[in-house]
């Protein structure tokens, strides 16, 4: 995986999703395995390259991963772009609780609980 | 001299009884030491009269098992079971089942090996679906038959929710495919000081569906940006009891293991 200086020099948002996919794919491996240091170690790189995203304000480039095969890029997807399309993030959300694939869907209906009570709010 | 035969009797009677059971505990340790080796009879082993013959041996080749132990075709036989879309009837649409799973033939010999497999295989269509239908389809299919030892679990975990007393009615004897699974986390509530009799009490102990109680404990371990990028166990730290015990129930009910 990419360091943060190297994914900074990125010049093409095409990368940085592309990036962004990989590293879900290998959460949503690490989920099946049990890894869950390694995942946990990913998460740092994905709120690198969300942080890059935003601010080139590309969000919406991670969009059409809400269709994605994979149910951890859907998920991942989903919780990046709920600012920028909060209609088409919110739907992905209630298709993957409704999934019963797991954690997945445990973790979208949670995402959909806090968002109605206020207490996550997307940034 | 009647009564003396007859204690000589009940003597040797007893004789008999313990040498038997004695027996039969022996078995059961020799039986123990096997398992505990992961011993199976369908794993190959080197042929008798080779060095080392008797003994399992690694098989490498081009699929690669999560631990690293790699799978190969074993004197020209099929190695490789190939789950696909649609072999399981329900319908072409299975969510997130696009790809081809191939599924070693040979039991592969560490579990935590067989444990991703079988997690990979596609449960979500039989949720709520009879007892046994996902293990038919797999015999019906001629997946390979190291799978059948996980039937339970399988099953476990195409269950649907049940009420909080029907799990904790399970939690009063062992079940195949089933873990007693702690409401409250247990490490983290004793590394609090939360005492024994509380964090291992009735209360706080369900039976689970072994994956879903790895489901569970694993949500409660990884980052979720839902709590800004913290876990559950960390957001917890520090909490009342009865705060665990709500996201515990919480936790519960979002996996689908309770009403």
């Amino acid at each position: 995986m990419r360091s943060r200086a190297s994914l900074i020099e990125l010049d093409s948002t095409d990368a940085l999703v592309e990036e962004f996919e990989k590293i879900c794919l290998d959460q949503y491996e690490c989920l099946l395995d049990r890894k869950i240091a390694r995942y946990n170690r990913l998460v740092d790189k994905i709120i690198i390259i969300l942080d890059e995203l935003k601010l080139r304000s590309e969000r919406q480039r991670l969009l059409p991963l809400l269709s994605h095969k994979n149910r951890q890029v859907r998920y991942q997807a989903a919780m990046a772009t709920l600012l920028v399309a909060p209609a088409r993030a919110k739907e992905a959300l209630e298709r993957l609780s409704k999934s019963h694939e797991f954690p997945q869907a445990a973790d979208a209906s949670i995402a959909l609980d806090k968002l109605a009570d206020g207490s996550f709010v997307p940034s | 001299m009647e009564a003396q035969i007859r204690n000589y009797e009940i003597s040797l009677s007893r004789l008999s009884y313990h040498a038997a059971a004695l027996h039969v505990l022996l078995a059961g340790r020799r039986l123990q030491r096997l398992l505990k080796a992961n011993f199976h009879p369908t794993e190959p082993r080197v042929p008798r009269g080779n060095t080392g013959g008797g003994q399992w041996t690694t098989i490498g080749g081009s699929y690669r098992l999560p631990s690293g132990a790699r799978v190969m075709p074993v004197g020209g036989e099929p190695h490789l079971f190939k789950l696909r879309p649609g072999m399981l009837d329900e319908g072409d649409d299975l969510p997130g089942f696009e790809d081809i799973q191939e599924i070693p033939i040979v039991r592969p010999h560490d579990s935590s090996d067989r444990h991703s497999i079988v997690r990979r295989i596609p449960m979500a269509p039989f949720v709520g679906k009879p007892a046994g239908t996902l293990p038919r389809k797999l015999e019906d299919i001629g997946a390979p038959a190291w799978l059948r030892e996980y039937y339970p679990h399988i099953d476990a975990n195409t269950q649907g929710p049940k009420s909080l007393s029907e799990l904790r009615a399970g939690a009063q004897s062992s079940r195949p495919g089933y873990d007693i699974h702690h409401i409250v986390e247990k490490s983290s509530a004793l590394e609090e000081g939360f005492p024994k009799s509380l964090v291992n009490g009735p209360d706080n102990l369900v039976s689970v569906p072994r994956f879903m109680h790895w489901e569970i404990t694993g949500w409660y371990q990884t980052r979720n940006r839902i709590f800004d990028w913290r876990s559950p166990r960390e957001l917890l730290r520090h909490d009342s009891w009865a705060k665990r015990y709500d996201v515990g129930l919480y936790a519960l009910r979002k996996f689908e293991v309770l009403k």
